[in-house]
């Protein structure tokens, strides 16, 4: 146990302790989000990026389109990368290295909201089927760390590709500084993250809620369809949890997709 | 409100100032060395920072986390660089991850630091400030931490190192923090007792909040 | 430097975005803008966006790092993958390990490293949008969040880079003037006893051009270091902290 770890105990004895009386330390409501600000076009030179601020926590996506050549098993396909830095300047509790396990994970649900949603139309990037297609990669930076990154990185990732510009490609080469129209989005997905601390079931961890989770799941929906899920902590949910938790997720993403 | 300065810029007053905390002298006048507010009461130029990690000094109380055990005494984390050590007592008891407001007994040159007069807090929440507001947040004569325990029926424990600890019920508790951050947030404002005290009647809500 | 092209980057004293040889790019400053941070600023130059914070004095690791003579100061100048048109891989490479280095060095000047023996203090600047002169940025953004951290330091730092582009010396080259140009001198001063703390060359320059060039950057220097210390001061009207 780090030193820093043993602080944190101290401080979600009393999140733990609040939780058993139903209350939240900002006075939230059970399902209730922190207040969410969304910049799009926030970095002018990137073909599409945001910035999403969810309380104090501050992500930003970017997105470039980049030419290159299909996977051998897809060859009329398009691709999509997705890449999370977490990078110190956001919490003392972030080093400088290369991704961590937590870096992989928000990185990779991400990637499943957006790809398993039907999102991007993989076949209208295909330039050239076998040789050249539009590869687009999503990157996912956080400037201050406050609890919440999946939903954070998620809103600002599907944000900024709904307002990605296409570069023209001309002759075998990309020219950026003429766009054609932007890149085709089909879908809104979102996702929700829920967490439980002793019974009680919330939205939204906040940086100390984080810390004090038992277990925490993330939905991510679009429409009316489940399109990815992720549990983590070393806690555990009960069926009857998860479905309260599914109907919710489907609630909380209409308000999410009003964003959009 | 008093002039803010920054690192590197001159204080206004002359070669009669001395050197106080927070200034560097040059052969032409005193110099900040910090950002923060200009003093210069007493033929002392001094700068009061307006923001600064907790630098441990003899004689203050501070609310450390025991981190280690290690012969007859334990390490002790102030939310600090550096690192107290506390020595055990006949048959006290101490383990790793409790909380104790304590004195700071001595601090070397390196600043290690021994601490002593250990006091258990438990049953409440700990909250950390700047540490730089403390002095604010304790107020003349203890006269403002005394404005917010009476105010939100809290027992309220100041640690100099930015750690507060407060016990209570948890809406007690949750009042008695607003009114902290207010504090925090407008320390170097006029009239700031009276905004606390109208924030602990109506019942902790910031009337700052957009 | 030194791509090759017919563009003409200054004609009739006037550059390709309309300034004179020796005027800046426009700047903004704001501090204290992260909550995690212990200081924090942003700083916008020209196209360039880039943000700093600064954590510290904190306990040193790795422990071999410490020194129980000063603080062990680390600056990570790091650029996001979208701050450029030809996506950058994250990760450090050679050039931002480089800047880096140099960086910290300009900073150990004026941070005051010897009141903290046996700890560290970290300077992290992300580049979220590259515009030329991002080294610049970032530390003249490093040190406006060195000293919103309260960190003690002699004076603040003002980094600022001149050029020459069809062989006249201009201040602040832009993306294309970077591309085109002969020669780049980024500096980094004191700004009150104009003592140079980090300087490179890169180029074809007579000593005369070069003199004529840091004269530029200095005189520059000043008007930089107006809004650097407006962005702290402002910092406490409101009264503080991220919103």
């Amino acid at each position: 146990m780090t030193v820093e770890d043993i602080s944190w105990e101290i401080k979600t004895d009393y999140t733990r302790h609040l939780a058993k009386k139903k209350m939240r330390e900002d006075k939230r409501k059970p399902f209730e989000y922190r207040k969410i600000e969304l910049e799009n076009g926030y970095i002018p030179n990137a073909l599409g990026s945001t910035r999403v601020r969810l309380g104090k926590t501050e992500v930003i996506a970017g997105v470039s389109l980049v030419m290159g050549t299909p996977y051998p098993d897809k060859l009329n396909a398009g691709t999509l990368m997705t890449s999370v830095e977490l990078t110190p300047i956001a919490s003392p509790m972030f080093e400088s290295g290369p991704p961590r396990p937590n870096a992989v994970e928000y990185a990779r649900v991400v990637d499943r909201g957006i790809r398993e949603s039907g999102t991007l139309d993989f076949e209208k990037l295909c330039v050239t089927e076998g040789e050249e297609v539009w590869m687009v990669i999503l990157d996912l930076h956080v400037l201050d760390y406050n609890g919440n990154l999946f939903d954070a990185f998620a809103l600002a990732a599907i944000s900024a590709l709904l307002n990605t510009k296409m570069p023209k490609y001309e002759d075998g080469k990309v020219i950026r500084e003429e766009t054609k129209g932007k890149l085709s989005v089909q879908k809104k997905p979102v996702e929700c993250t829920f967490f439980k601390i002793g019974d009680m079931l919330m939205l939204d961890p906040s940086l100390g809620e984080d810390k004090a989770l038992d277990a925490r799941l993330t939905v991510a929906t679009v429409g009316d369809r489940i399109c990815a899920m992720q549990k983590g902590g070393n806690g555990s949910f009960t069926m009857k949890e998860i479905d309260e938790l599914v109907d919710m997720s489907f609630k909380k993403s209409k308000e999410l997709t009003k964003l959009l | 409100m008093r002039e803010v300065v920054i690192p590197g810029e001159k204080i206004a007053g002359g070669k009669e100032l001395r050197a106080g905390h927070g200034t560097f002298k040059k052969k032409d006048g005193v110099y900040a060395d910090v950002m923060g507010l200009v003093d210069t009461s007493k033929g002392f130029a001094k700068v009061v920072p307006l923001n600064g990690r907790y630098m441990p000094r003899e004689g203050d109380h501070v609310i450390g986390i025991i981190e280690g055990l290690m012969g007859k005494g334990c390490f002790v984390d102030i939310n600090s660089a550096y690192t107290g050590y506390l020595s055990f007592f006949g048959d006290r008891e101490y383990k790793i991850g409790d909380l104790m407001i304590m004195e700071i007994k001595h601090v070397n040159e390196i600043n290690k630091m021994d601490l002593d007069f250990a006091k258990p807090l438990y049953g409440g929440k700990l909250i950390n400030v700047s540490p730089v507001k403390i002095p604010r947040i304790v107020g003349r004569q203890a006269s403002m931490v005394e404005t917010l325990a009476a105010g939100s029926n809290c027992r309220i424990f100041v640690g100099r190192n930015g750690r507060i600890y407060i016990k209570g019920e948890e809406e007690d508790i949750a009042r008695a923090e607003a009114a902290i951050r207010l504090i925090e947030r407008e320390a170097h404002t006029k009239g700031l007792t009276d905004r606390i005290k109208k924030l602990l009647e109506t019942g902790g809500k910031d009337g700052n909040e957009k | 430097m030194g791509m090759k092209s017919d563009l003409k980057l200054i004609k009739n004293g006037k550059r390709l975005d309309g300034r004179k040889p020796d005027e800046l790019r426009p700047i903004t400053i704001k501090a204290g803008v992260l909550d995690n941070a212990n200081g924090s600023a942003y700083l916008e130059w020209g196209g360039n966006k880039v943000i700093a914070g600064v954590y510290g004095p904190r306990e040193c690791l790795p422990r071999h790092r410490s020194s129980p003579y000063k603080a062990y100061l680390t600056y990570r100048y790091n650029m996001a993958p979208f701050s450029v048109d030809d996506r950058k891989r994250p990760g450090p490479d050679r050039r931002s390990t480089e800047i880096s280095k140099i960086s910290a060095e300009a900073l150990e000047r004026v941070i005051e490293v010897e009141k903290f023996p046996n700890t560290m203090i970290n300077v992290f600047v992300e580049v979220l949008q590259a515009d030329a002169g991002t080294r610049c940025a970032a530390l003249t953004a490093a040190a406006v969040a060195a000293a919103d951290a309260g960190l003690p330091m002699r004076d603040l730092i003002v980094s600022c880079a001149a050029g020459k582009i069809d062989d006249t010396v201009v201040l602040d080259l832009g993306k294309k003037e970077d591309n085109f140009g002969q020669a780049d001198v980024p500096i980094a001063i004191l700004p009150h006893s104009e003592e140079i703390v980090l300087l490179q060359m890169d180029g074809d320059l007579t000593k005369e051009e070069f003199k004529e060039a840091i004269d530029m950057s200095v005189k520059a220097a000043k008007q930089i270091y107006e809004l650097q210390k407006k962005a702290l001061t402002e910092r406490f009207k409101k009264g503080g902290g991220k919103e």
